[in-house]
């Protein structure tokens, strides 16, 4: 396994689709840190890009390089190889080189203004939990889908869900109830989208946490209590590794 | 009548080495000159009117049981003092100086340091409080366990003017308190209100810092005119930088709110006059509920709020117009400096919050930014009635010959 990842890994380091996204993300906050001396603001400002644009390139980035390097993982299972093996490599290759592209196109900015605050870095560790959920179903969605196109639709319909179809529901839900209590439904269904989650996450610890008043201090005092942040990984953990127990079942069966 | 006046000098090499045994012989008119030293004092009548001069920083103190001082006659001045630690209680309201049915006393240059109350006008006139530095010393659960900075309670024509409130429960208080002045005072990180109005009419308050209290409130009265002052920072769940409920006509001009949770809400007030006002990087700038009538709006600047407006529904007569807004979109062909486009004051996530206030978890969500964008494209949610139908193109007080730009 070590092996198939270290191949992996280095082939896709050296990809320019990798740097590119890292430039894209260094070019992003680096502009932000620029124009805006508020570091608060730039945080908010990125935030709102990563949370929109960052699913979408990672997933993309993940199953083009699943499709491309199809040939090969086929030759490799032609060798004596576990075929859970060569798709864990290739997973966790995956993993750390975008969080890697990410680090450096995030981090290097924040780094060099010495912005280090609980807004930033919990900007960085959301950052580092939605890579991980979207290579792990971007993979699953690859190995559904043996036509590219097919594997790129589910990608992008994932990815509109994710950001606005989801909220667009939970928001039609809290207007039709909202004579009732309706922060008991709402705050739990925040917690089961990776990408709310990791907005609220960020936006907690920024200034305009003041204006979500009650609702606002009810959903902090639960994600920060010991069960809070229990859910909330349990939530991230669920979101990767349900993917990745499919799509290894599936990678085993499967008839190459 | 013979008029005999003289000074009495308190000390500890002097003849008389006890303020409160000198104060026994003094008669009216007298001065009284302390010169360093501590004295302890409880509940110490000053019964006629006397001059107190302090000098090198004679201390008042209560020793945390007692009230010190309680002046109950005309024309008292007191000057140089520092009144510390008055006792505290949940059952009496000790204050460090309190001044009972007195007309023309000046009570300045004083300290006021780690008191419940700091000072207590009743049923006073014509008094002048100047140049105090007042620090309750209790930030946290001062909004219980503490008192005001300078409380007033049925008092007329009073001048209060270059003091320092900090670390009290409300920096300055007016109950009952008419045709009264409040000018170039600082009034910061207090528990609850920098400055605090209730059922008192035609004063005016200016040229005052207020910053880090949970916010300047205006209650229950009439024709109070508030102008030049800056209030910042007043941020948390229930931070606002001017809180008006039941407030009858009034003006509010030349204000400066800048970072404020808050900057403005109105709740039942009506009438009254906001302009040439700078409302920069609040949350919500102003928050303007339906009760609230007649009021005018204009020539107001609102830069970089997350919200510009938000209400529950507004009243037909509230008038916005020639603001400026840095969201405006709008263009202006004919060049006289207005858009052309009416500006929609209340963008529809706002709208939505405040039905559904649980809704403010989508804050920065792509969802969010999609709302604003369909609501631009298909005018259908917000309630179109709010609209400034003259936006100005350029901003107007903000920065205009270096204004507001140094308070920040």
């Amino acid at each position: 396994m070590l092996k198939v990842f270290k191949y992996e890994f280095y082939n896709l380091i050296r990809s320019p689709a990798i740097w590119l996204y890292s430039l894209f993300l260094f070019f992003i906050t680096a502009g932000f840190t620029w124009f805006t001396e508020d570091p608060s603001k730039t945080t908010s400002a990125v935030l709102t890009l990563t949370i929109f644009l960052m699913p979408i390139i990672t997933m993309t980035i993940s199953i083009m390089d699943y499709y491309n390097s199809r040939e090969f993982v086929e030759l490799l299972l032609s060798y004596p190889l576990k075929r859970g093996d060569v798709y864990t490599g290739k997973f966790f290759a995956q993993i750390l080189s975008l969080v890697i592209a990410y680090s450096i196109g995030y981090l290097v900015p924040i780094v060099i203004k010495g912005w280090f605050y609980e807004y930033t870095l919990s900007l960085y560790i959301s950052g580092i939990m939605l890579t991980g959920v979207f290579v792990s179903l971007s993979l699953m969605f690859g190995v559904l889908n043996d036509d590219k196109v097919s594997g790129l639709a589910f990608v992008v319909g994932f990815w509109l869900f994710s950001t606005l179809g989801y909220d667009t529901l939970v928001l039609g839900i809290a207007l039709y109830l909202r004579n009732y209590p309706v922060e008991k439904i709402v705050i739990p269904l925040m917690f089961l989208n990776p990408v709310d989650l990791s907005r609220i996450l960020v936006v907690l610890k920024l200034d305009v946490a003041a204006l979500m008043g009650y609702t606002g201090a009810l959903f902090k005092e639960f994600l920060y209590s010991k069960l809070g942040i229990l859910m909330a990984l349990a939530s991230i953990f669920l979101w990767i590794i349900i993917p990745y127990i499919i799509t290894l079942r599936i990678f085993y069966n499967k008839d190459w | 009548m013979i008029l005999i006046v003289s000074m009495i000098k308190v000390c500890d090499d002097c003849k008389f080495k006890d303020l409160k045994e000198a104060l026994k012989l003094t008669n009216r008119g007298d001065t009284v000159l302390v010169v360093g030293g501590k004295y302890v004092l409880n509940e110490v009548i000053i019964d006629k009117p006397l001059v107190l001069l302090g000098k090198d920083d004679p201390v008042i103190d209560g020793n945390g049981k007692y009230e010190m001082l309680i002046v109950k006659s005309d024309s008292v001045i007191i000057r140089g003092f520092i009144f510390k630690n008055s006792g505290f209680g949940f059952v009496k309201d000790y204050s460090a100086l309190r001044i009972k049915n007195c007309t023309g006393c000046i009570i300045e240059g004083n300290r006021f340091v780690n008191n419940m109350w700091a000072m207590y006008w009743e049923n006073s006139e014509r008094g002048i409080i100047r140049n105090n530095y007042i620090d309750g010393g209790r930030i946290k659960g001062a909004g219980t366990y503490s008192g005001n900075g300078i409380h007033l309670w049925h008092c007329k024509r009073m001048l209060i003017e270059n003091n320092e409130i900090t670390g009290h429960r409300d920096g300055i208080y007016f109950e009952f308190v008419d045709s009264s002045i409040i000018r170039n005072n600082r009034s910061y990180k207090n528990a609850r209100y920098g400055l605090h109005f209730m059922y008192s009419n035609d004063d005016v308050y200016y040229d005052n810092v207020f910053s880090g209290n949970g916010a300047v409130a205006v209650m229950y009265s009439k024709r109070i005119l508030m102008f030049r002052n800056t209030f910042k920072g007043h941020w948390g769940g229930t931070g606002y930088g001017i809180l008006l409920k039941d407030v009858y006509n009034g003006e509010i001009k030349d204000n400066l709110f800048y970072k404020n949770t808050i900057g403005l809400l109105f709740d039942n007030s009506h009438n009254l006059k906001v302009h040439n006002n700078v409302f920069l990087e609040n949350g919500i700038a102003i928050k303007l509920w339906a009760s609230s009538t007649k009021n005018k709006f204009y020539e107001n600047d609102f830069i970089g709020n997350t919200f510009d407006i938000t209400t529950n529904n507004v009243s037909p007569d509230v008038v916005f117009v020639e603001n400026y807004y840095d969201t405006y979109e709008g263009y202006d062909i004919d060049g006289d400096g207005f858009g052309d486009v009416p500006h929609r004051l209340v963008r529809v996530f706002s709208v939505l919050t405040d039905m559904v206030p649980t809704l403010y978890l989508f804050l920065k969500s792509p969802l969010q930014d999609l709302l604003e964008t369909l609501e631009k494209a298909f005018p259908t949610i917000i309630p179109s009635l709010i609209e400034d139908k003259r936006p100005r193109m350029e901003i107007i007080n903000y920065g205009k010959n270096g204004k507001f730009k140094q308070e920040i």
